[in-house]
């Protein structure tokens, strides 16, 4: 072995050491738990969940055909500094968080998400509340149950002109859901 | 002898023809229904043709019953059976026209017969026939049982705690099922507040909300219009 290898050999054990021995609750500390909240917005549901009042109230100030708010799924992961994880979507899509910075002087978390259909939206927020982003994504067209069951009835009270009113029913009952995702940051700094 | 009121209820035929049969005689625990059908029928003379026809069919059913095979009889027949298949142990034994006809008499008395006696037997009492079906039985009820201890080594599943459960992930309509845990977000969204986010960057076509909570609003290819 080399004269020099034998002598910086100590040393890089102790600084390997020192890298492993980091302990894991401080590895801890230095991560974001990333949630992320699933919703379809819908032009022809009128129900909404009542978990989602604040969002639905905002979002039809901006689009008030937006009338029925579905919570698809909730989930959250905890992500280290660069580290991206993929969010699973309705219809197989996904959406792709990384956390930039983990904390700056005023405890915000710089984050970056990539929805479907969509570039990255990078972005400073504080922890604790959510950011709904409107996507631009929207669902397969479909006709809702409550449609299908109106031409139904159409169909069997009127005999001449049923198929016809069905036909427009459900013609007219078709629709594509609007996909929000409601994203939230928590602890920052330990908080 | 128990004097017959006129709002007991009559003996039932069965009753009636157990005790023309005497069969009712002799038995201590029929005694009461043999006093009662007494007095009955000390009320009822007209009733007294059916018991005497009941006796009368019962003498003839002795008279006319064969009298059983004796002990050497059957031993006799035994034999010649035993002989016939020792001359014969291989052949299938062949019979002739007669012979089947015979067999299958045999068969179908045989088989009647068990048949009748199995539905004598099995006949399910009804009123007081009990007296044929001789002293009543002790009602046997099912003793419920005891649930077996459990092994003392064996221990109940732990269940973990809210505080050692972290749910990930879970469908908006599920998360009523949870049992333990909490899911990832409770109760309403709170929004973030004006001047709480700040976007630094993102596609031309995105826009903030201008007021109110903040919102991201990625608009549709037909909505380009600021939110």
């Amino acid at each position: 072995m080399p004269v020099f290898a034998s002598r910086r050999l100590p040393g890089f054990l102790v600084l390997l050491a020192g890298l492993l021995g980091t302990p894991a609750a401080a590895q801890e500390a230095k991560k974001v738990k990333v949630t992320v909240v699933v919703i379809l917005a819908s032009e022809r549901a009128h129900e909404t969940d009542p978990r989602l009042k604040c969002i639905a109230d905002e979002v039809r100030k901006h689009d008030p055909n937006l009338c029925g708010f579905t919570l698809v799924s909730m989930a959250c992961k905890s992500l280290a500094v660069d580290e991206k994880a993929a969010f699973p979507l309705p219809e197989d899509t996904r959406a792709e968080v990384v956390v930039h910075c983990c904390g700056d002087k005023r405890k915000r978390v710089c984050l970056g998400v990539t929805p479907p259909l969509q570039g990255e939206i990078v972005y400073r927020t504080v922890c604790g509340k959510f950011l709904p982003i409107v996507t631009r994504y929207q669902t397969q067209e479909r006709i809702p149950p409550r449609v299908v069951v109106q031409a139904l009835g159409a169909l069997a009270t009127l005999r001449s002109s049923g198929s016809l009113l069905a036909g427009a029913l459900l013609w007219d009952g078709r629709a594509r859901d609007r996909l929000i995702l409601a994203i939230r940051v928590q602890p920052c700094n330990g908080k | 002898m128990i004097a017959w009121r006129g709002d007991d209820p009559p003996p039932t035929p069965e009753q009636l023809a157990a005790y023309a049969d005497g069969e009712l005689d002799g038995r201590p625990e029929c005694a009461a229904l043999r006093q009662h059908i007494e007095a009955w029928l000390a009320h009822h003379p007209e009733a007294d043709a059916e018991v005497e026809a009941q006796r009368r069919l019962a003498q003839l059913w002795q008279a006319s019953s064969p009298p059983e095979p004796s002990e050497a009889a059957w031993n006799d027949v035994l034999a010649q059976l035993e002989q016939h298949a020792a001359t014969r142990p291989a052949a299938p034994a062949r019979l002739g026209l007669f012979g089947k006809r015979a067999l299958a008499a045999g068969v179908v008395a045989a088989s009647a017969a068990a048949v009748w006696l199995t539905l004598a037997w099995l006949k399910p009492p009804a009123g007081g026939e009990v007296a044929r079906q001789g002293p009543p039985r002790p009602e046997v009820r099912p003793q419920p049982v005891p649930p077996r201890p459990a092994p003392r080594d064996v221990e109940p599943f732990p269940v973990a705690t809210a505080d050692e459960v972290e749910i990930l992930s879970i469908q908006g309509a599920d998360t009523g099922t949870l049992v333990v845990g909490e899911p990832p977000v409770r109760g309403p969204l709170v929004l973030v507040a004006q001047g709480e986010v700040e976007v630094t960057r993102a596609e031309p076509e995105v826009r903030m909300g201008s007021a109110g909570p903040p919102m991201i609003w990625a608009p549709l290819a037909n909505e380009r219009d600021d939110p």
